[in-house]
């Protein structure tokens, strides 16, 4: 199966071609609608920038998913809508999903090399870094209004973490859903959903939206792992031990120049894989992690003039409980129940000032973070706990961009940004130079840097000895070339070329340092050089039908080695299909992903593999609507490369589940 | 390995290829510019300009200024097209031009200054005024572009709409944010005619900041 991908991507380059070479297909613009042209992407992105701008002259290769592609193909997390971007892939070691990109895709690094946005405030907690796009992320995708994927480094605006892409999630006003939503979805393993919504702007200007999701699942009843094949250990089937349970609540309001956006979201994940050493197949006292994610965010921004000033405040909060069984270490205990807790919760103050001048839009920033709690305490029920630190710190930032636009054709996008922490500071730029063509058309060049600094996780002297008190931030220089092209009006593609080097990378490390408790420890030393080719083409088809596709090649090694990074697939091929054939306002949509080989951490190479999704969303006279999705639809088997926090090599995937939904709608 | 991409692939088109009727649109494929030339077709669509500012068999004027890109694309919207019987001309206007008289006048990167002199010396008179700019409506212009959520949308002063006589149909109200706002209390000059034309901006106006002309404003503290 060497060649597996070359021919689906020819079938797809006929496809293509098949399409270009009729331009009946698409739809002119001058002969829609109004109501039509208003339900049309206008192609902007805000967070490549903190400044809404056609994503032709964005400083950066940029996707977005939008409210309409999440409810046509049946997305149910971020994780499901990254994974169908292009040059992206996720994970799932059935408990924490881990996104891939650029080659990138370390298993167990918990995603803080990805910035993640809340209407453009970070959520990455400030424990692990971690970016949580499971269920665990707190925010239901119904609530999302689009998803921008911004990739490339952008720490000259965002600072820490915005490694290989910020992901930017905008999320509805009342005014886009307008209205009462209930939605009640069942399906496979026991998964049952419920959703309320609401939302309106009066005509005084005020704007309400309020979400509530509660879903529930069984998982999978039974895991088959052949390293735990042993009578003693249920011959490696995990039983009834991959449920989920969750609820993510979400509330915006806005007056004037004021928005106050709140989220909650708790989720309970049983897990059956017997991570860290624990007991396999424990049924009493599981393994099992909650998470919690409280944000709430007051934006204050104010037109003056053609000057426009922001202000934010925000209040972050997170906690995670595991739960792990041990053998049991005293005489008649059979299991010891390891307990690790995790709260870091936080303030954000940010202001911003966006200001036109002749030829130039000059934005300049200040964010100051204030962690007030980033602490850990692990130990045994029952017994004192082994670490317990209690730690808190602070960060300021400016930063300054500057866009000049010469003439119509040329923009040089110019960004700094000062970061100071406690133990260090940093300096970042970022450089685009970016030429137009024409309107339709542009050409860019990017330079970036960007930086990650050790998390608090990392630092733990207990686990990890006195050393890790000198890690550094970790480092990235990234150049990109991309071409954008619009054709005629219809058709999008996007080609980009990237080259990157990661340094000081924090690794993780056997030592003999007698004061490191679990006999490993963080140093910076990985180098990674990568380079990648990524192509992305998007088409609005004749009669409401759009079709996506993206490849993309890339190459990322340990310097070290020499080696192919570990979980980094060479090629992936991605395509989407929808079309209203059920009437208007009705969708059949089809994913296609497919992932080429990778390699594990064991040394084993995986396979590639391609899987599919089918989504049918159909109304029902005004206010109704039936939805179905099949995920893995041909039941592929599948894995993903798994941790150095498992025994397994791989973690297996779901194979074919469903899920049906009825939806009400009803205006206020 | 039993299933390979090209299998799915293959069900995946075939699926594309059966596309049946429906009329919903959705998709990222089209540049903000085409978007404003399409919507400033449709403006002119659904106004009814009053008898004496366009006779009949004459061509409807629209004017571009200060973007050639959406005059560009608004002049490929309109070719062919007629409007009840009548051609539509564009004009693209650059920045240091003077305003010949229009029919519709769409103006983009402006200074707010100006955009304030440009309103106020239009408004009574038969211009379907349109803007990107974010105080547009407010100034009293009668049409503002703007994106909200990712798309394209427009709000409109009815009152201004009023004072040129326009009249909008109800379709265009419908899909509108309507606001009913008056700059200042000036009275109304009823004017039949389309106005003569507005001189180009004086060349060294200051930089402006935080809504103020700081230049204008310290020339003003000088003489005081």
């Amino acid at each position: 199966m060497k060649n597996y991908l070359a021919r689906p991507f020819a079938a797809g380059a006929v496809a293509l071609a098949m399409l270009t070479g009729t331009t009946t297909f698409a739809q002119s613009l001058s002969e829609l609608s109004l109501e039509d042209l208003m339900r049309l992407d206008a192609g902007r992105v805000f967070g490549a920038s903190e400044r809404s701008q056609p994503v032709t002259e964005a400083p950066a290769s940029v996707s977005f998913i939008t409210a309409e592609d999440i409810a046509r193909y049946g997305y149910r997390t971020l994780a499901d809508i990254l994974h169908g971007v292009r040059g992206m892939y996720v994970s799932d070691d059935r408990n924490f999903s881990f996104l891939g990109a650029r080659g990138f895709g370390k298993p167990g690094d918990y995603n803080s090399r990805i910035l993640l946005l809340i209407n453009g405030h970070r959520v990455n907690d400030n424990v692990f870094g971690q970016a949580e796009i499971g269920a665990e992320f707190g925010l239901d995708p119904a609530t999302f209004e689009r998803v921008e994927i911004i990739r490339g480094p952008a720490s000259s605006l965002y600072g820490d973490s915005a490694f290989f892409a910020v992901v930017n999630v905008i999320t509805k006003t009342g005014a886009a859903i307008d209205g009462t939503t209930v939605t009640y979805e069942t399906g496979s393993n026991g998964t049952q959903l419920a959703r309320g919504m609401i939302g309106h702007r009066l005509s005084n200007g005020v704007d309400y939206a309020f979400s509530s999701t509660v879903e529930r699942t069984d998982g999978v009843p039974e895991l088959y792992f052949p390293v735990f094949d042993t009578p003693d250990q249920n011959n490696g089937v995990a039983v009834g031990l991959d449920g989920q349970q969750f609820s993510q609540h979400y509330g915006r309001l806005s007056f004037g120049d004021l928005t106050f956006t709140g989220a909650y979201g708790r989720r309970r994940k049983d897990v059956p894989t017997a991570s860290l050493g624990t007991l396999f197949n424990e049924q009493i006292e599981r393994e099992r992690t909650i998470d919690r994610h409280t944000m709430v965010d007051a934006d204050y921004t104010r037109p003056f003039g053609r000057t426009r000033v922001t202000l934010r405040g925000a209040y972050d909060r997170f906690t995670s409980n595991g739960e792990y069984p041990y053998p049991g270490f005293e005489p008649g205990q059979r299991v010891a129940l390891g307990l690790n807790d995790v709260v870091g919760s936080w303030w954000t103050a940010s202001g911003r000032i966006t200001q036109p001048l002749p030829g130039q839009v000059l934005i300049v920033g200040a964010e100051y973070i204030d962690n007030i709690q980033q602490n850990q305490t692990s130990g045994y029920r029952g017994e004192p706990p082994l670490i317990s630190t209690n730690e808190s710190s602070s960060r300021r930032a400016v930063f300054v961009q500057d866009e000049f636009k010469f003439g119509d054709h040329v923009i040089v996008n110019a960004g700094l940004r000062y970061d100071g922490y406690e133990e260090f500071d940093r300096i970042t730029p970022r450089t685009a130079l970016i030429v137009m063509p024409s309107a339709h058309q542009s050409f860019k060049y990017l330079y970036g840097n960007a930086f990650r600094t050790p998390n608090m996780y990392e630092r733990i002297e207990y686990y990890f000895g006195s050393g890790v008190n000198d890690l550094r931030p970790e480092s990235i220089d990234t150049h990109e070339v991309v071409w954008e092209r619009y054709t005629a009006d219809w058709l999008r593609t996007s080609v980009s070329g990237y080259w990157y080097k990661a340094e000081n990378l924090i690794t993780l490390r056997a030592t003999d340092d007698p004061g490191a408790f679990l006999g490993v420890t963080y140093v910076n030393e990985g180098e990674v050089r990568a380079k990648g080719l990524e192509l992305e083409g998007q088409m609005r088809l004749w009669r409401g039908a759009e079709g996506h596709m993206s490849y993309a090649l890339q190459e990322a090694t340990d310097q070290a080695t020499g080696a192919a990074l570990v979980n980094s697939p060479r090629q992936m091929a991605k395509g989407r299909v929808s079309a209203p054939l059920f009437g208007p306002g009705s969708s059949v949509a089809v994913e296609v992903l497919g992932i080429g080989r990778r390699a594990t951490i064991g040394g084993n190479i995986l396979g590639a593999s391609t899987t599919a999704n089918l989504t049918v969303t159909k109304p029902i006279g005004r206010s109704l609507e039936i939805v179905g999705t099949v995920r893995n639809l041909f039941d592929v088997l599948y894995a993903v490369p798994a941790s150095d926090e498992h025994l397994q090599d791989t973690i297996p995937q779901n194979g074919r589940t469903f899920r049906v939904g009825l939806r009400v709608k009803l205006p206020l | 390995m039993p299933t390979t991409l090209g299998r799915q692939l293959v069900p995946a088109l075939l699926l594309l290829l059966v596309c049946s009727s429906a009329r919903r649109v959705e998709a990222q494929d089209v540049t903000e510019v085409t978007l404003k030339g399409a919507f400033l077709f449709n403006f002119a669509r659904f106004t009814e300009w009053p008898a004496d500012a366009l006779q009949p068999d004459t061509t409807v004027s629209a004017c571009v200024f200060g973007d050639r890109a959406v005059a560009d694309a608004f002049a490929k919207t309109v070719k062919g097209k007629q409007l009840a019987g009548r051609a539509i001309a564009v004009t693209t206007i650059a920045a240091n031009e003077s305003i010949p008289p229009c029919h519709l006048l769409y103006l983009s990167g402006v200074a707010e200054a100006r955009i304030a002199e440009i309103v106020s010396t239009l408004r009574d008179t038969p211009v379907l005024t349109v803007s990107d700019s974010d105080t547009f409506t407010k100034r009293g212009g009668i049409v503002q572009i703007f994106v909200e959520s990712g798309k394209m949308k427009f709000r409109i002063n009815s009152r201004s709409a009023r004072r040129a006589r326009l009249q909008l149909s109800s379709r265009l109200l419908a899909l509108a944010e309507v606001v009913d706002e008056d700059v200042a209390s000036v009275a109304a000059v009823p004017s039949t005619d389309l106005f003569t034309s507005i001189g180009p901006e004086p060349a060294s106006r200051g930089v402006e900041l935080f809504g103020i002309d700081w230049a204008r404003r310290f020339t003003a503290w000088g003489r005081n």
